[in-house]
């Protein structure tokens, strides 16, 4: 009946209903598909996020190590291959103390006092895909402690020496120093420095050996900064200009400095806060060594050597001098050694190294350090 | 419909979804291994750092060591260099120059690695590659580990590390070793 | 009529079925997406662990080097003792301003603590002759809290400028790390 009633009839489209839910079938489909595509989104990001603060600091820590490491082998130096960041060696004093770590970009910082017993001395940024470390002990003249350079071949140092041939040796002597080699150091006439031409480094760093900043091209001071050095004997001044303006530059600083290795470490600090914040660091550390020798001293006079060496009570003059210079001085950065070596260059050490050598031509007797 | 009488989309749907599946089998599975390979670098550092750190300093301080050479402390090093050029200002009669540094060795060895339970083999050796020979295998045998009788260190077993100190014979050439395997 | 009607069911059973089908996919997708997800965390929070345990480790083979490498307790250069060198009496004294008590050696303690951190450093001293062993402590700062250790030993020499004598010896350091066990 129903067939015979429908013959001839055409056949029905499909019902608003199901077209309905045909539709609902494919608007559900593609907000689930959104959202699963927003699900992976989201947690991509939070894991690429993480992986780079993770990997960000990972590499504070691993260059943190590299430079604490560093500083247990004296005199050497490495080649570090790092991510290509910018590394920012941070020393600063608040009233609380030093507070020292290296910033990787603009991470956060883990520790800030991950470096602060250890005197680095940089510039304030380092960018670049490798890091140059050179650790030199601080002898003055006892070995006080390892004090750290770094930089990387992006800076080119220029060693000017100065008019008169009894000074023109030094700066040559000073570079050909084997470790300094992977350094872009440069012997440069004064006499041609007004005409310094610039190679495509991203700082230059001028070190005059009694020489004057004002003959550095004007071209290139606002990347550059200098030291002029004057030496003598195992101490000195140095003068920072830490901005070279148009015009003459006017110094930043002028601070007596003793040991070569301090030296080296100022020509490594391209401002005088930073060097200042790390040579305290050092001083710190001179603190303990004075009062260990002196601890020391006392126990060399009271237990005698067995034999007793022949010229024992020369000796015993020569220690009981070196207890006095010891005594005289606290080597912290606010004691009486900074005072005196900010005047005199080592303050008490240069003859604490006299009475020492005296007790080496004694031969039996224990020298003082 | 398909010959085998299913829907075709339904067909199409379940050979997404194998698919799918298998590609996401695939990345957990190669991201465990990545971790995994990553991670036994990290655990082996300690490991080899603190045996090789052991082996590299006890040798290099066992050379500088003094033991008693007649009234006068000498260090292991220049009794080696004596011995090396067949001298005998260290003997103490009864006890030959060779006996005393034996002595001296096997002590350094008690206090530490064997109380450590470490295998290990300590040796003098003089000259090098095809040309090395032990410095006196009479009198200085390789000192080994009594608490690995039977399984001694040496150079053929798997994980070993060498470290050794050179003594140098000057003014005669050639060098003698200082030589310390350490075993797992 | 009737199979027309049957026929729109089967329709809509057919269109309902596929659509239960697609969705069940789709939840099945997630759901193993979130055990491998959570997995991975796992394994991660795992790794990272471990990674603060290679940090630690790495921190106690630095402190052991730098603490031969120290220049307070080094020979010095004029004695010519060779490489890894403790001076006894240098040790000596360093131990005994550590652990001093007075007001004068603060400054000097206090740089120390921070230098070295929470860990306990003794130096063994071997008397081989006499079949002897002295124990230095030269500082020991042991956190109450019981956290794990990581231990380090390296050997050097020990010379007495006093008495002349050169002896076998090495440092046992410990350092004990921030995290609970």
């Amino acid at each position: 009946m129903t067939r015979a009633r429908n013959a001839g009839r055409e056949p029905r489209s499909p019902t608003r209903r199901a077209q309905l839910q045909i539709s609902f079938h494919f608007i559900f489909a593609l907000i689930g598909g959104l959202l699963f595509l927003l699900f992976f989104f989201i947690l991509i990001r939070s894991v690429v996020h993480t992986s780079e603060e993770g990997d960000t600091r990972g590499l504070s820590f691993k260059v943190e190590s590299i430079i604490r490491t560093a500083a247990a082998t004296p005199d050497t130096f490495t080649v570090t291959s790092l991510p290509t960041r910018d590394y920012r060696f941070v020393c600063e004093k608040d009233a609380e103390g030093v507070f020292s770590y290296v910033q990787v970009g603009q991470a956060d910082v883990a520790d800030q006092h991950a470096l602060d017993h250890v005197p680095v001395f940089a510039p304030r940024s380092v960018e670049g895909d490798e890091l140059f470390t050179l650790t030199r002990t601080w002898e003055a003249p006892f070995p006080i402690g390892s004090l750290m350079v770094v930089d990387n071949n992006r800076t080119r140092y220029v060693i000017v020496d100065s008019a008169g041939a009894l000074v023109q040796e030094e700066p040559q002597s000073f570079i050909k120093e084997q470790n300094l080699a992977g350094f872009n150091m440069q012997p440069f006439s004064s006499a041609m420095l007004a005409s310094y031409p610039d190679t495509g480094f991203d700082r230059y760093r001028f070190i005059l050996f009694n020489g004057n900043p004002s003959a550095i091209p004007v071209a290139l001071r606002d990347k550059s900064t200098a030291l002029v050095v004057q030496r003598h004997d195992k101490g000195g001044t140095l003068t920072f200009y830490d901005e070279l303006g148009t015009g003459i530059p006017s110094a930043t600083a002028s601070i007596v400095y003793y040991g070569d290795a301090m030296l080296l470490a100022a020509i490594f600090s391209h401002d005088t806060p930073s060097f200042l914040c790390n040579r305290g660091k050092a001083y710190e550390r001179l603190d303990g060594a004075l009062l260990i020798l002196q601890r020391r001293l006392t126990d060399i006079k009271n237990q005698k050597p067995n034999p007793l060496p022949a010229e024992w009570n020369d000796c015993l003059k020569l220690y009981n001098s070196a207890a006095g210079l010891l005594q005289a001085f606290k080597g912290d950065p606010t004691g009486s050694f900074a005072t005196a070596a900010a005047s005199t260059p080592g303050g008490p050490l240069p003859a604490l190294e006299q009475v020492n050598r005296r007790l080496l031509n004694k031969q039996d007797c224990p020298l003082i350090y | 419909m398909t010959a085998s009488g299913k829907p075709r989309s339904r067909r199409g749907q379940a050979e997404m979804i194998g698919l799918i599946l298998i590609v996401v089998i695939l990345a957990i599975g190669f991201l465990l291994y990545v971790k995994f390979s990553l991670d036994s670098e990290t655990n082996t550092f300690r490991a080899k750092f603190e045996t090789s750190q052991l082996g590299q300093s006890f040798v290099t301080s066992l050379a500088q060591s003094e033991l008693q050479c007649g009234t006068e402390p000498e260090s292991v090093e220049n009794v080696v260099q004596d011995i090396a050029r067949g001298e005998t200002r260290c003997d103490d009669p009864p006890s030959t120059t060779e006996e005393l540094l034996q002595e001296h060795l096997i002590a350094a060895l008690k206090a530490t690695h064997e109380l450590w339970g470490r295998n290990y083999n300590l040796s003098l050796v003089r000259g090098v590659g095809q040309m090395e020979e032990p410095l006196d295998s009479q009198q200085l045998p390789a000192l080994t580990s009594s608490n690995y009788v039977g399984k001694e260190c040496g150079p053929h077993v798997p994980g070993v590390t060498l470290d050794y100190q050179p003594i140098e014979l000057y003014p005669n050439p050639g060098r003698v070793e200082l030589r310390l395997y350490l075993c797992p | 009529m009737k199979r027309h009607k049957r026929m729109r069911n089967d329709g809509e059973r057919r269109g309902q079925i596929q659509f239960g089908e697609s969705l069940m996919v789709v939840i099945i997708l997630v759901f193993i997406m979130i055990i491998g997800m959570v997995f991975y965390f796992r394994v991660s929070s795992g790794s990272v662990q471990k990674e603060l345990s290679y940090r630690e480790d790495v921190g106690a083979v630095t402190l052991a080097k730098n603490v031969l490498a120290l220049p307070e307790v080094r020979c010095g250069r004029l004695a010519a003792r060779g490489p890894g060198c403790i001076d006894a009496l240098k040790l000596k004294a360093l131990a005994n301003i550590l652990a001093d008590h007075g007001s004068d050696t603060r400054s000097v303690r206090n740089y120390y603590k921070d230098l070295f951190g929470r860990a306990t450093i003794k130096v063994h001293i071997l008397d081989l002759i006499d079949n002897n062993e002295e124990i230095v402590l030269l500082y020991n700062q042991r956190p109450e809290t019981n956290l794990t250790e990581s231990r380090q030993f390296i050997f050097s020499t020990f010379y007495d400028p006093v008495q002349g004598r050169q002896q076998l010896a090495y440092l046992n350091v410990t350092r004990y790390a921030r995290r609970a066990s």
